[in-house]
């Protein structure tokens, strides 16, 4: 491997070294003498692989231990001391969470030690915790509430606070802090240090005055945070969470004169069932619908037909951007970069805003929708687009952000009026008395109704990329994709490594079709390409991909790249359910991979609502004039400088 | 049958390896720490050393396969041990601070472990 | 105030970037040379400086804001004016001196005159316990500070000339010399010795000699040094833990002077025995009046060849030295916390495993050991583990040095052996009449006359050498508060019961003083002690509240039949 694609390979974490872990790996050979160790737990005795965490050990024969700073997804921290435990031969209590067993060793996790220490260690966090659990967005999905009911917490052995410390940021769009709530976990710096690599936390002060900070206090709205939302996901308590606009989507709904639209995007059904007490991947995309109309909502649309749209938008625009290259031989910004996630656009923005030309200026299928609402839909259905409010429902806390940004209203009005969390429609639900998995079933409203396995495959990583393939693929070569892959399954670019790569042997070409005719006459130029793509998920590994094309690493010889800011996309994105960790978010992909195998139309290209589209609406074609005014949008170089 | 010495204080995983060296014919003396090891090795003239390093003391390997270095420095030994892989601990032989002539990493393929302890004695 | 531009700002890093490194490492000595310069850190400082380092502007800001000797908002004063507020200099009466400085510059603590001309803080420990109330004016230490004196050192800033009374170096009053500190060796001697064995025979010296880490944890010198010379990397490290920040210590400020040659002595050997060829001597901040003598000395070293490449003529025996200076954060001299510090981040301490040995400064196997215990080691390896293991008991061989202050006759170094009871101890110092001592500092244990037989050795009480002796009339409560105010300080923020825990030990003292805390109330903070020592992440954690614990227990009757003080 050439030095210039390390990057991609090696960790990039600058976590502090105080987080990261201790390398614990368990053995590749089980066979092997010494390949498990002996632990005794409570007087039982297991064998696990060397190296496991006390913490596991202890799950594997059903005993829980508490946890507060340690989450999955993230390196060991071991600061929270809820979860001590007795070892034998140690004169301190243990955190089971930072200790590998590498030698046989008895342990004691509910000693009186032990329940001492961690009564005191949810005392204290409590007694500086400000606020009452009914007032909580958090109110029966807390970590530290959820502790304190199970170790029989019934008064404030060290007293309460009673007055706020530092108030709420509610200055951005996406996400809210109550630092009142902060327990100092610091999940959410490792995460946006070292899941994300934005950096917009740290721990800042130290000793009792301790405290999450941002750069120069600033509130959220003037940072680099690029509104991912994963913080959120990671968060114990209600310190962080998004910013809802349920009350103003209510006063929309109650208000008469106004038409409420809400599109839903493909993770939310994969994952709202979690709010109701359903095991994650129990799709409910019907019973949604219905429950949609019950509160008021006046249509419900499929962000899968916008998502298509996408996928002919932008695979033109590729098409464009090859053809320049290859055939005008001139430079043209190639790899060419999605631009759905709009976390990861507003990352691209802030730390490589030179890139900015390689990102598709495509809308995300969220602001195209609302667009095409306010034009195309209002005109067939001769509503006034002044009273059309529409709503989106996302897994996404950055589409908060990205509604609001004063680019995005070519219709003359905003787009889309307010982004919609997959947490927050659940809220509304409840608040009606909607007892979602029960509801009836029912489907999406027309013109935009049909349901497609290629947008709905958008919700999880490597979903847009493998839609991508299928439509441009067909598209040049007139063959069927499934004559490559089974069942349409792009199977390089699924799964959760955090950087994928493939290779697509353009070896004939068939007739264009007439869609594209307008654009070019023959695709005798692409005949021997082989189609590179990748695909990147998390804004640490974008970063990765971006330093390689910077060094002229192998990345840099891509054609198309997708990007998701969350972990896992969409599906992990940070306004779905809390908690969060890999089994979830891949639960959540089975469902929406399910769901695409179920759907009779699976290539954006024979969506009809979209072929209807182009021919009554968008007359002049993918990125044609029309569809460039709607559909398509710029980039601002923000720069990372706050000062 | 020549006569192996293992030194560990892990007793279920010296168990182990005395099986695997008992089936392939040899014999075995044990210790559970450096002090027993290095009495046993007095008694027993072993013709192979497998020695853990982490004992009592953490160095407890190291300084013991010193020591028997310096009383017979004929008997190879064969360190063992569990460090390496799972808390990124790097250890490898050094002619002055760890004079063992083979260092495995635990866990061990018993068929690897049955190699090395064969070509230590053919040497 | 210099006009702060940032294309000038961008010049400087680079500079200091080549100077210090172009990584991480070079973040505190980067901040500190800005500190100086402007007098505080502007935000568009920490923005550059992170860039140019590849980390997150708020990560700088969150080193900024761990250490107390850094400013992020207004600029200091031309002077800033710290006065030791730990325990000896209490005892000693900084409070009038602390009042004399508010009424003369007409500012409370933590402000700055309106000239800009001086800034008046609390400091923590200075290393001056035996000579207190101690002041320092920027790198400049006032010792015997009394209200009178006060107008002449601030007249004196005012004309530019602060009349040092020290100009290199503090004068140490050394009490009583032993085996260690009579050595009579000269520069190299040691490292001589050393040399001429093999790598092995060095630690088996070191071990044989029973030398366990002088910085009050009592780990054996010898199995560090194996550890991490059997360990296998292209880098090792050798670390000198010169962060002296412990209440009541200043015996290592006397050592860097006068023994300087033999500690440096001492690191060069471990590192020839584990195989380093870097080292480090991580020096607190408030000793940065000795930088300069340590830099010559350093210098003079490679000139003899005593550092440098085949040193003494020993082929591929490479080895170098750099001095970095702490920040003013007591939690630096934990060696995890040390090795995060250097590394350029907050000096919060690591989990264990792994440790240091083998994944230390930048991942690279590391040892970290006390000044005191490089200079046992090098006069070790030069006279031999007998002559150093006949004195002191089994488990803690050789002898000590303590650094005693308080209320006693005669305060200041003493060399004693291992195993001294404290009432020798006390009738060596004149303190005879004194009704408890803090053995070990902040973090060591009060110790009531009923105690005073009991043993100063690892296996009874043990000390990094602090000693501070109580008077007949000394207010314990007034103790314990001023100790449980320097960990609410000091703690790293960190874990929860250190964090959180050690300010609820402080306010039951407080509501003790007012006499307004229950019983009840008061075992629970005692149970909560408990917990602190019990789950607290690091060795300090653990120990922070050790002096209110052993304050309580020993002293509780005193306390609680106090009369409340009038609110």
């Amino acid at each position: 491997m050439e030095d210039k694609d390390k990057a991609i390979t090696e960790s990039t974490v600058r976590a502090p070294k105080s987080t990261t872990p201790s390398q614990v790996k368990a053995p590749e050979n089980i066979g092997a003498i010494g390949a498990t160790v002996k632990v005794t737990i409570d007087g039982h005795e297991v064998r696990v692989p060397l190296g496991t965490t006390i913490l596991q050990a202890a799950r594997t024969i059903g005993i829980k231990l508490p946890t507060l700073c340690h989450h999955e997804d993230l390196c060991i921290s071991g600061v929270c001391r809820v979860c001590v435990v007795e070892v034998e031969g140690m004169r301190t209590l243990q955190a089971s969470c930072a200790y590998p067993i590498t030698q046989p060793i008895t342990v004691h996790t509910h000693s009186r030690k032990v329940r001492q220490a961690r009564r005191h260690v949810i005392d204290l966090l409590l007694s500086r915790h400000y606020g009452e659990c009914y007032s909580c967005v958090r109110n029966n999905n807390c970590e530290l509430q959820a502790l304190a009911r199970e170790y029989g917490v019934d008064f404030y052995r060290f007293g309460h606070v009673n007055k706020p410390t530092y108030g709420r940021d509610d200055s951005s769009y996406a996400i809210v802090r109550d630092m009142d709530k902060c327990i100092l976990c610091r999940r959410c710096v490792r995460t946006c240090i070292d899941l994300q690599e934005v950096g917009v936390y740290e721990a800042v002060e130290r000793g009792a005055k301790t405290r999450i900070g941002t750069f120069m206090d600033n509130p959220m709205a003037e940072l680099i945070c690029i509104n991912c939302g994963q913080c959120i996901n990671r968060c114990p308590t209600g310190a962080l969470h998004a910013n809802d606009p349920s009350d103003a989507i209510w006063a929309a709904i109650d208000d008469p004169t106004k038409h409420v639209v809400i599109q839903t995007a493909p993770a939310p059904r994969s994952a709202i069932g979690e709010c109701f007490g359903l095991q994650p991947g129990t799709p409910l995309t019907f019973e949604m619908n219905t429950a949609m109309r019950y509160c008021g909502f006046d249509k419900v649309f499929d962000t899968n037909f916008s998502a298509d749209l996408t996928i002919i938008e932008e695979g033109t625009e590729l098409i464009l951007r090859l053809y320049k290259a290859l055939v005008k031989k001139e430079p043209a910004y190639l790899p060419q970069f999605t631009s759905c996630s709009p976390g990861w656009v507003k990352y691209i923005e802030h730390f490589y805003p030179e890139m900015l030309d390689y990102v598709s200026s495509a809308k995300s299928p969220q602001q195209m929708f609302g667009a095409l609402i306010k034009t195309y839909y209002a005109e067939i259905n001769n509503i006034d687009p002044a009273d059309i409010v529409t709503v989106a429902l996302m897994p996404c806390t950055a589409k908060k952000f990205e509604c609001n940004r004063p680019e995005m209203n070519s219709s003359g009005f905003k787009d889309i009026d307010y982004g919609l969390t997959t947490r927050e429609l659940a809220g509304m639900f409840k608040e009606a008395g909607i007892d979602l998995p029960n509801m009836p079933k029912s489907d999406f409203d027309d013109p935009f109704g049909t349901r497609t396995g290629s947008g709905v495959i958008f919700g999880a990583t490597g979903g847009v990329m493998e839609s991508a393939i299928r439509t441009v693929y067909e598209l040049v070569t007139g063959e069927k994709v499934e004559n490559l892959f089974e069942h349409a399954r792009i199977i390089p670019v699924r799964g959760f490594e955090g950087i994928r790569y493939a290779e697509l042997p353009i070896t004939k070409v068939g007739p264009v079709p007439d869609i594209l005719k307008h654009l070019v006459s023959d695709w005798e130029w692409l005949k021997g390409i082989t189609l590179k793509v990748a695909v990147a998920h998390g804004t640490a590994n974008a970063k990765k991909v971006l330093e390689n094309i910077k060094a002229g690493g192998k990345l840099s010889e891509c054609h198309f790249i997708e990007f998701m800011a969350c972990p896992g996309g969409c599906l992990g994105g940070g306004g779905m359910p809390i908690p969060t960790n890999e089994e979830i978010r891949a639960a959540r992909a089975r469902a929406i991979y399910a769901e695409d195998e179920a759907s009779e139309v699976r290539k954006s290209y024979e969506n009809p609502a979209v072929i209807r589209l182009y021919k009554e609406f968008l007359v002049d074609g993918p990125c044609g004039h029309k569809s460039h005014n709607l559909l398509h949008t710029h980039y601002i170089p923000r720069g990372k400088k706050l000062v | 049958m020549p006569k192996i010495l293992i030194v560990d204080d892990d007793q279920d995983f010296v168990s182990a390896v005395a099986i695997v060296l008992e089936s392939a014919g040899y014999q075995v003396a044990t210790a559970y720490s450096r002090d027993t090891g290095m009495q046993i090795f007095n008694q027993e003239n072993p013709d192979v050393v497998v020695l853990d390093v982490m004992m009592q003391e953490p160095d407890d390997g190291f300084v013991m396969a010193q020591d028997l270095k310096k009383i017979r420095p004929e008997v190879p030994i064969l360190m063992l041990t569990s460090v390496g892989q799972v808390t990124g601990m790097d250890f490898d032989k050094d002619e002055d601070l760890v004079p063992v002539e083979v260092f495995e990493q635990k866990p061990i393929m018993p068929g690897r472990l049955l190699e090395r302890i064969r070509e230590l004695l053919n040497k | 105030m210099p006009v702060i531009d940032r294309t000038q700002i961008n010049e400087e890093i680079k500079a200091l970037k080549a100077q210090y490194g172009q990584d991480r490492s070079a973040l505190l000595p980067i901040l500190q040379s800005f500190q100086e310069k402007y007098g505080y850190l502007p935000d568009i400082i920490m923005q550059e400086t992170a860039h140019a380092l590849g980390i997150h502007p708020v990560e700088v800001e969150g080193v900024a804001s761990f250490y107390s000797f850094f400013r992020r908002k207004e600029p200091q004063g031309k002077y800033v004016l710290r006065l030791c507020k730990t325990i000896s200099c209490d005892l000693a009466g900084k409070e009038k001196v602390a009042r004399q400085l508010e009424n003369e510059l007409g500012i409370k603590f933590g402000e700055t005159t309106k000239d800009k001309l001086f800034t008046l803080e609390y400091t923590n420990c200075l290393g001056m316990c035996d000579q207190g109330p101690a002041l320092m004016v920027n790198d400049r230490l006032f010792a015997h500070v009394t209200p009178d004196k006060v107008p002449q050192i601030i007249a004196d800033c005012r004309r530019g000339f602060i009349k040092s009374e020290f100009p290199k170096v503090v004068p140490s009053d050394v009490k009583k010399e032993g085996p260690i500190l009579s050595h009579n060796l000269k520069a190299g001697d040691g490292l001589k010795s050393a040399l001429n064995l093999s790598r092995s025979a060095v630690i088996n010296l070191v071990r044989e000699s029973g030398l366990k880490g002088r910085g009050g944890a009592g780990f054996p010198t010898a199995v560090k040094w194996q550890l991490a010379g059997a360990a296998q990397s292209d880098k090792k490290y050798v670390v000198c833990n010169a962060d002296e920040g412990e209440p009541g210590t200043f015996k290592d400020r006397y050592l860097l002077y006068h023994h300087t040659d033999v500690m440096f002595d001492g690191m060069t050997i471990a590192a020839y025995a584990i195989g380093a060829t870097q080292g480090f001597i991580y020096l607190r901040g408030e000793y940065l009046y000795m930088k300069k003598y340590l830099e010559e000395t350093i210098e003079k070293r490679r000139a003899a060849n005593l550092l440098g490449n085949n040193i003494l003529g020993k082929e591929g025996f490479n080895f170098d030295i750099q001095i970095r200076l702490g920040a003013g954060a007591y939690v630096c001299g934990e060696e995890t916390a040390l090795i995060e510090s250097l590394e350029g981040y907050r000096g919060e301490p690591r989990n264990r495993p792994p440790f240091p040995v083998d994944t230390g400064f930048q991942k690279h196997p590391t040892i970290v050991n006390n000044v005191e215990t490089f200079i046992d080691a090098a006069l070790i390896c030069a006279k031999g583990a007998k002559w150093f293991n006949e004195h002191g008991t089994e488990k803690s061989s050789g002898t000590k040095l303590f650094s005693v202050s308080g209320d006693c006759e005669r305060p200041g170094i003493y060399e004693l052996p291992f195993g001294i009871t404290i009432a020798q101890l006390l009738k060596e110092v004149g303190g005879e009449n004194a009704k408890a001592v803090q053995i070990g500092g902040a973090s060591g244990k009060c110790v009531a006359r009923q105690d005073f037989d009991r043993t100063i050795a690892f296996e009874d009480i043990s000390s990094g050498g602090s000693i501070i002796t109580f008077g007949p009339d000394t207010d314990m409560l007034k103790v314990a508060i001023n100790f449980m105010e320097f960990f609410v300080e000091e703690s790293c923020g960190q874990c929860t019961p250190c964090r959180d825990g050690n300010p609820k030990l402080l306010e039951g003292l407080k509501l003790l003083e007012r006499g307004r805390c229950s019983m009840t109330y008061l075992n629970e903070l005692m149970r909560l002690g408990e917990t602190i020592q019990l789950a607290s992440k690091c060795g300090l954690g653990q120990s922070s509240p050790n002096a209110f614990l052993s304050i309580l227990a020993n002293f509780k009757s005193e306390i609680l039949g106090r009369v409340p003080e009038k609110e």
